[in-house]
């Protein structure tokens, strides 16, 4: 593999955050009024293994979207670090970024919207080599044909434009794009929201088969748990800008520690009539970022809310090996959750 | 039973286009029950929402409807002159929509669109209409329904903005109420939230619910029947029960099969292949047929009607019919 960069080890993870932060500037109220500052992620740390899925859910507003879009460094952050293979991407220089961009790559959740509509399917497909490599016009055509053929496309769709293809072929044309360049991490935002069940399936397939032939990385960011279960190996739940649980799959949904992700399990309206699991109807609306409750973000809501909620953050707990929680209420050993339990990697802190 | 509260038979309704006229809705027919909740289910383009837009007679140009009859009550819609039928808006038969935001009006206080519509309707005072709209706003669970009453809808939440929009179609106690995706605009803990409070208000009030939505889901715990929809035409109707433990249409079986569930996770999922055609009217057998794993030389050619094979369980399917399961 890359034995170049100092880090780099194969038991470490792919990525590793570390109390990222991104506050945003609202304007105030009034024309005078001081802008307020919102909090859209808040100080979050999480790490994803190699060739691991990682689902990271949450209703509209949590910051996912941010979450994803500051771990390529899309949007600035304010604070904290993004390793990616042991390099701190946020220290990086403009040329040094372009160059570890080829590795991260993302698919946005609106198609229509992602896909330039003056560009053939062949021009979008082609400028991310245009822009990275120096390759032949056949050699080009010949690369661009194999991405095609690769997410069930063909040499039909080159000279199509994105308005005459449907909403699945242009998430396929998308993804084609996203590994143009041959990269090992990708950030799915929402990829399949747009399209319907019998479509979304198609491209949920088409994720998995790519990730096993390449040996992909993914942050999946998704509000449908169904998808998520389906398609994770680990699942991180935020709320209000800030993670409240993380884990395996089938200890998140299966055991949840949180009461937050409980309620979200028990929303999910199942196939099955009258069978939805838990009825636990979570009462009110999502407090605003600009303004969050102190101590838990989710005592506004929580059924099992104590004082001591209102008061003090609560810190994570390690429930069951590798599932933290925060929440007052777990039962386990308080954690940093920055390093992943297994294997602990030695490095200085910094 | 008796005269159903709303019967839709053999609607279809075409578009024109560019391209000429293509059917949205081909020939759909169901039928609801006084209080009964009633699914239609299907993807992107089936002409669910056109079905319901139909039932109020709210196509307009390019759109038409070009055939069918549609009762409320067993009196024909059809007839119905322009001012009539905006009295059953409304009135008789409410709608609410999947985005609450743009179908409030954002100039006009909450409480003044809602005591607008029942006095639209009914024969009361103003003060008589306010103590109604702060009943309704109470009756949906908003908390300080009294402060929502004066605030704008920019000032509420997209939960607190669904709610309104049904105490206002239920301030005029209509019969039946259309609710097209009422939750998809929603995150899941306020779709789960206004889920109970339809089934809550479908029972308390006795009003019969047609649910358009495209997640089976929701069809599985809040409707009592429903009909499946592809391609303008109905490819499944029956007991939620009956459709949900044993789909009889490949397309049926083919959307339950593409859901994620459970059981599903580290598998492919079993994907509908291929895409819905353009322009199924103008197919003359089964519209379903291109997608279809099994199609027989009869469903290019000839058209299937829908079938019963169980006690109201209907199917319009070669396949199903000539040798379904047991």
């Amino acid at each position: 593999m890359k034995g170049a960069t100092v880090a780099g080890r194969v038991d470490e993870p792919l990525v590793q955050v570390r109390s990222l932060a991104k506050l945003f500037r609202a304007r105030g109220d009034w024309l005078f009024t001081r802008p307020r500052l919102i909090r859209a992620v808040d100080r979050v740390d999480l790490w994803i293994a190699r060739g691991e899925v990682l689902g990271l859910v949450g209703e509209s507003g949590c910051g996912k979207t941010t979450l994803g879009r500051c771990i390529l460094r899309l949007i600035e952050p304010t604070d904290g670090e993004v390793l990616f293979d042991g390099q701190d991407i946020l220290r990086l220089s403009r040329s040094d970024l372009q160059r570890i961009r080829r590795e991260m790559q993302i698919v946005f959740q609106n198609p229509l919207a992602s896909l330039s509509p003056r560009f053939h399917v062949f021009d979008i497909v082609a400028e991310p080599l245009r822009t990275h490599l120096r390759l032949s016009r056949a050699e080009e055509r010949e690369r661009v044909l194999a991405l095609l053929e690769m997410v069930g496309l063909g040499a039909q769709h080159l000279a199509r434009y994105p308005h005459e293809l449907s909403g699945g072929q242009c998430q396929r044309v998308a993804i084609a794009r996203a590994l143009s360049l041959e990269p090992r991490f990708l950030v799915l935002d929402e990829p399949t929201s747009a399209l319907d069940v019998s479509v979304q399936a198609q491209i949920l397939n088409l994720l998995a088969e790519l990730k096993e032939q390449r040996g992909l990385t993914y942050l999946f960011i998704s509000h449908d748990l169904r998808v998520v279960h389906h398609i994770s190996d680990r699942i991180a739940v935020m709320y209000l800008g800030r993670l409240v649980e993380s884990g395996h799959v089938e200890q998140v949904f299966d055991r949840p520690g949180h009461p937050y992700t409980r309620a979200l399990l028990g929303s999910i309206p199942l196939p099955v009539p009258g069978g939805r699991r838990e009825r636990l109807l979570l009462p009110g609306q999502v407090p605003s970022p600009a303004n969050p409750p102190p101590g838990c973000r989710f005592h506004t809501r929580c059924p099992e809310a104590r004082p001591l909620c209102q008061q003090a953050d609560p810190p994570w707990r390690e429930i069951d090996v590798g599932h933290l929680v925060a929440c007052h209420l777990a039962e386990g050993k308080e954690v940093v959750p920055a390093e992943p339990i297994a294997p602990r990697v030695s490095r200085k802190e910094v | 039973m008796g005269e159903p509260l709303l019967r839709v038979e053999n609607l279809c309704v075409e578009f024109r286009t560019r391209r000429g006229i293509v059917r949205a809705v081909d020939g759909v027919s169901f039928e609801i029950q006084h209080r009964e909740s009633f699914g239609l289910v299907g993807e992107t383009g089936c002409g669910k929402t056109v079905t319901g837009l139909s039932i109020l007679r709210l196509i307009s140009r390019p759109g038409r409807i070009a055939g069918g009859h549609i009762w409320l009550e067993g009196e024909d819609l059809g007839s119905k002159s322009e001012e009539e039928m905006q009295s059953i808006r409304g009135g008789r038969i409410a709608m609410i929509f999947q985005d609450p935001a743009s179908s409030l009006n954002p100039v006009f206080t909450v409480g003044s669109q809602i005591v607008r519509v029942i006095r639209r309707h009914q024969p009361v005072s103003r003060a008589e209409a306010q103590a109604r709209a702060l009943e309704v706003l109470e009756a949906v669970g908003l908390p300080d329904a009294p402060r929502v009453l004066g605030c704008y809808p920019h000032e509420l939440s997209g939960g607190m903005q669904q709610r309104v929009m049904i105490a206002m179609a239920l301030s005029c106690r209509p019969s039946l109420l259309i609710a097209d995706e009422p939750t998809t605009a929603l995150d899941v803990t306020i779709e789960a939230q206004i889920l109970a409070l339809l089934r809550d208000l479908q029972q308390r009030y006795g009003i019969a619910l047609l649910l358009i939505t495209h997640d089976l889901g929701i069809i599985a715990e809040t409707c009592s029947r429903l009909a499946v929809l592809y391609a303008g035409r109905v490819a499944e109707i029956g007991p939620t029960e009956a459709i949900f433990s044993a789909p009889r249409h490949p397309y049926t079986q083919g959307l339950m099969a593409a859901i994620p569930r459970p059981g599903s996770r580290g598998r492919r999922l079993a994907a509908i292949p291929g895409t819905v055609p353009a322009n199924p009217g103008s197919i003359p057998g089964c519209a379903f047929a291109s997608r279809c794993g099994q199609p027989r030389e009869r469903c290019w050619s000839d058209r299937p009607s829908l079938t019963e094979v169980a006690p109201g369980h209907l199917v319009a399917c070669y396949v199903a019919t000539t040798e379904g399961r047991p």
